[in-house]
């Protein structure tokens, strides 16, 4: 027999996740929501000899969802009737924490209530009566901590005992008017067994009536259906004429006056005082100094995320291009098939491949490392806030910028980062903005470029392609807030500032532990099959001379497709087939434009095969540069509220700083550091890999992906034409 | 129980929250506007008859209800009707 499943619900910011790991441990699996591409944490856990499945919903304030991330717990709820339901309450925001937890007991679900956070309301001055809470609902109600661990064992021990219990559903009452209707359509829900088996009858009828989204798309496919939603319609009408007030706040109204109730009865009269967090608010959110003290943030946000990293970032590409590349060599020839095209897939291919991928780790790492402290801390809903007023201005909603965050470390998540918003409107323009921000992968272009061309000025090269990112991303914002997406204003903003506190180092592990393997899973996929993808280009001679695997790059099935691009480019400086051919590889990923460089140059890489070094010695290099990587990592952070961008010193291979130079100024007619900054700005306008393309396609279709891509193409040209022929004109460079 | 919003008078609309000063406690009396604000608002519990505390009127306003923080965007907070107590 399958273990019974109890599902984790609460609003954001209730203590839910810490909950879920105190409750589940290590045994957290992930996977997707039925059609959905959010994920889905999982686990077990074990009261005696009894098993439980735990499953995580997504936070919610009610089961009437506002945004796609909402929607899913409500779903989840309806659709697969998990055994209890376990709340989670944030006891220091007891009337905004217990509106879904009326919802959940009127929907008639089994359920354990965790008070969590007592702590907190306890310093504030909350006296809590807990069994008033367990009296009203009937269910049991235990007092936790999640972030200390405290009251999880007498929280199974409640769910085990309650799981046998029967569940009935809470009556709250709503008033004559809206009573009334409810009574009709329940007897018209009863009518049809198909509907009545969705849940509590009564409790179906109150969705209808709060206009949720998702019961209305389930009944259209369910005869009879267009029935009941006709007649749901009706009812709303009925009750706004009749109340003159619109039919989901009368609702809520009632439902708030129960819950006003129940709280006063718990705690007495309410206090509410200032605190120490209402203070440091004034200053993060003020008026004035709101943005200046967010663009602070995120200054160090994005210096931690580019150098602190980049030592480490260094030790994986030197451990997997140098050991690595030996031992397998070593071992292909070994067992005979070492000097033919399976040395060079596994070398060229497969191992290039996955070396791509892991280098990428340490700057996501970073990234999510400094997003999650932000989020857990608190400060991320004060960013949302500030920034909302200044993004207003441009039709972008506040909650877009958490999205354009996340890109500028990786597309592929911000892309799903954007379910956390409102309205599919901001959610669209959301996607189709969050491309330009700089993804860290596109950052290696930049240094290089600029280290070639703006050696005196590279940092401020580099930053000005994160600002052009930006400024572009509003320009085209604000464009499409007025014209193709301009019917709808964005969504108001509202939202829940949650207390500040000490970020829990456990929290903010696991989620920097599940983004981080979720991008290599992920997009490391992509990555991987896309390396593999331009071996075999590469591999493939068209050119007449040479065999599989054994042909010059130019006379490649890969040289081909360049030089076919390569005319297209001419106008913007750039269109030698080497520099064509690094911008097709970047399609498939960003991240291989300055390895494709370096192929495409054929910059001899150093033959170091002089005197193979023994295992010992491989062994010992790692190790040693793993700690002199740690050590430059210490060494860097000082210098992370300095003003040097980009460590400037940083040695790159100068025989392909001398070819591509040439090359540039081959391409350009002696414009060399023009057609550098027109390839830059073409590197950060155009398509920032397959895998965002394919994340983009996931979440908003076919139809917009091409919207998306052409547009990319679209202005990434003209940016670069702008730069290299306006420059000309102006008679710079 | 909390008063019914029936129960003022009919005509004399009250002011909105932008309009409150920091520190006012302020009771919500009505909130309308677009069905996206009502459904966010109300989900959080700012409905009529709700007291709550004004942190900051205006850019974003933010208000304290219990021990909640809520953090709510000029055009929402102008569709949020409110008397001073």
């Amino acid at each position: 027999m399958a273990p019974p499943i109890v599902a984790v619900a609460g609003c954001p910011n209730a203590g839910k996740t810490s909950l879920f790991n105190q409750l589940t441990g290590a045994s957290q699996k992930v996977g997707n929501w039925p059609g959905q591409t959010v994920e889905q944490y999982s686990g077990a856990f074990r009261v005696r000899d009894q098993v439980f499945t735990a499953v995580d919903l997504p936070g919610t304030y009610g089961l009437v969802a506002v945004s796609t991330e909402e929607g899913i717990a409500a779903d989840y709820l309806r659709e697969e009737q998990p055994d209890l339901v376990l709340s989670v309450v944030d006891a220091s925001n007891l009337t905004g924490s217990l509106h879904l937890v009326a919802q959940i007991a009127e929907a008639g679900h089994r359920q354990v209530v965790a008070l969590n956070m007592v702590d907190v309301a306890e310093r504030r001055g909350f006296d809590i009566d807990e069994p008033v809470l367990a009296d009203r609902l009937g269910v049991e109600v235990v007092r936790t901590v999640a972030r200390k661990g405290v009251g999880i064992a007498e929280l199974k021990q409640a769910v085990a005992r309650s799981l046998d219990q029967s569940a009935q559903p809470l009556v709250v009452d709503y008033g004559p008017v809206v009573e009334r209707h409810i009574g009709g359509l329940v007897e018209n829900i009863i009518e049809t067994p198909a509907i009545a088996a969705l849940g509590s009858p009564r409790w179906t009828a109150l969705q209808l009536l709060a206009g949720d989204r998702s019961l209305r798309q389930t009944l259209t496919t369910i005869p009879g259906g267009h029935r009941l939603l006709e007649a749901a319609a009706a009812d709303r009408d009925g009750i706004t004429a009749e109340t003159d007030y619109d039919c989901e706040m009368e609702l809520a109204e009632h439902r708030f006056n129960w819950i006003t109730d129940l709280v006063d009865d718990m705690t007495g009269a309410a206090v509410s005082t200032t605190t120490w967090s209402d203070r440091v608010d004034r200053v993060l959110i003020h008026h004035y100094l709101g943005i200046p003290v967010f663009l602070a943030v995120m200054w160090v946000v994005l210096r931690v995320t580019a150098d602190v990293t980049a030592p480490y970032l260094e030790w994986i590409d030197a451990t997997v291009s140098g050991p690595v590349s030996h031992w397998l060599v070593s071992l292909l020839s070994a067992i005979g098939l070492g000097g033919g095209w399976v040395e060079s897939l596994l070398v060229d291919g497969v191992l290039a491949g996955v070396g791509g991928v892991l280098t990428f780790v340490p700057v996501l790492f970073g990234l999510y490392l400094m997003l999650a402290l932000l989020e857990d801390s608190g400060y991320m809903s004060r960013a949302a806030a500030v920034m909302d007023r200044a993004m207003r201005v441009v039709g972008i909603p506040g909650k877009a910028f958490l999205p354009m965050m996340v890109g500028f470390g990786c597309t592929v998540p911000a892309i799903y980062a954007t379910r956390t918003l409102d309205s599919p409107r901001d959610r669209m323009l959301t996607g189709l903005i969050t491309p330009f921000m700089s993804c860290g992968a596109r950052l290696p272009v930049y240094v290089l470029l600029a280290s070639i061309f703006f050696a005196d000025a590279k940092s401020m090269v580099v930053f000005a392609m994160y600002v052009i990112g930006i400024v572009v991303a509003v320009v085209v914002g604000f464009l499409l807030s007025r014209t193709v997406l301009g019917d709808e204003d964005p969504t108001p903003f509202v939202m829940v500032m949650p207390e500040f506190r000490m970020p829990n180092i456990r929290t903010v592990w696991i989620l920097v532990k599940q983004r981080t393997l979720s991008f290599i899973k992920g997009a490391g996929t992509t990555i991987l099959a896309a390396s593999m993808v331009v071996w075999l280009l590469l591999s493939i001679p068209l050119g007449g001379g040479g065999r599989f695997a054994d042909t010059s790059v130019e006379e490649s099935a890969f040289g081909m497709v360049s030089k076919g691009v390569a005319p297209m480019l001419r106008p913007l400086g750039f269109g030698d087939w080497e520099q064509s051919g690094s911008l097709v590889s970047g399609f498939v990923a960003k991240e291989v434009v300055v390895s494709t460089m370096a192929q495409l140059y054929a910059t001899p890489t150093e033959e170091t095969d002089v005197s193979a070094p023994s295992l010992g010695d491989d062994l010992r290099e790692i190790g040693s540069s793993f700690y002199v990587a740690g050590v430059d990592t210490l060494r860097t952070i000082p210098r992370v509220v300095g003003l040097d961008f980009i460590d400037t010193s940083a040695n790159t291979d100068t025989t392909l700083q001398t070819a591509v130079r040439t090359s540039f100024e081959e391409s350009s007619g002696g414009h060399g550091a023009l057609a550098a900054l027109a390839f830059m700005v073409f590197v950060l306008l155009y398509t920032p890999c397959m895998a965002a393309v394919a994340a983009f396609r996931q979440e908003f279709g076919t139809k917009w992906m091409w919207v998306s891509v052409i547009g990319q193409y679209t202005i990434a040209g003209a940016g670069a034409f702008i730069v290299f022929q306006g420059g000309r004109l102006l008679g710079l460079g | 129980m909390l008063p019914r919003r029936n129960a003022l008078v009919i005509g004399q609309p009250g002011m909105s929250l932008v309009a409150a000063r920091r520190n006012d406690r302020v009771r919500v009396l009505r909130v309308s506007g677009r069905p996206l604000v009502i459904q966010r608002l109300a989900s959080l519990g700012v409905v009529p008859g709700v007291v709550l505390t004004v942190l900051k009127p205006r850019g974003p306003s933010v208000v304290a209800m219990g021990g909640a923080r809520i953090a709510i965007g000029a055009a929402a907070a102008e569709a949020v009707e409110i008397e001073v107590v």
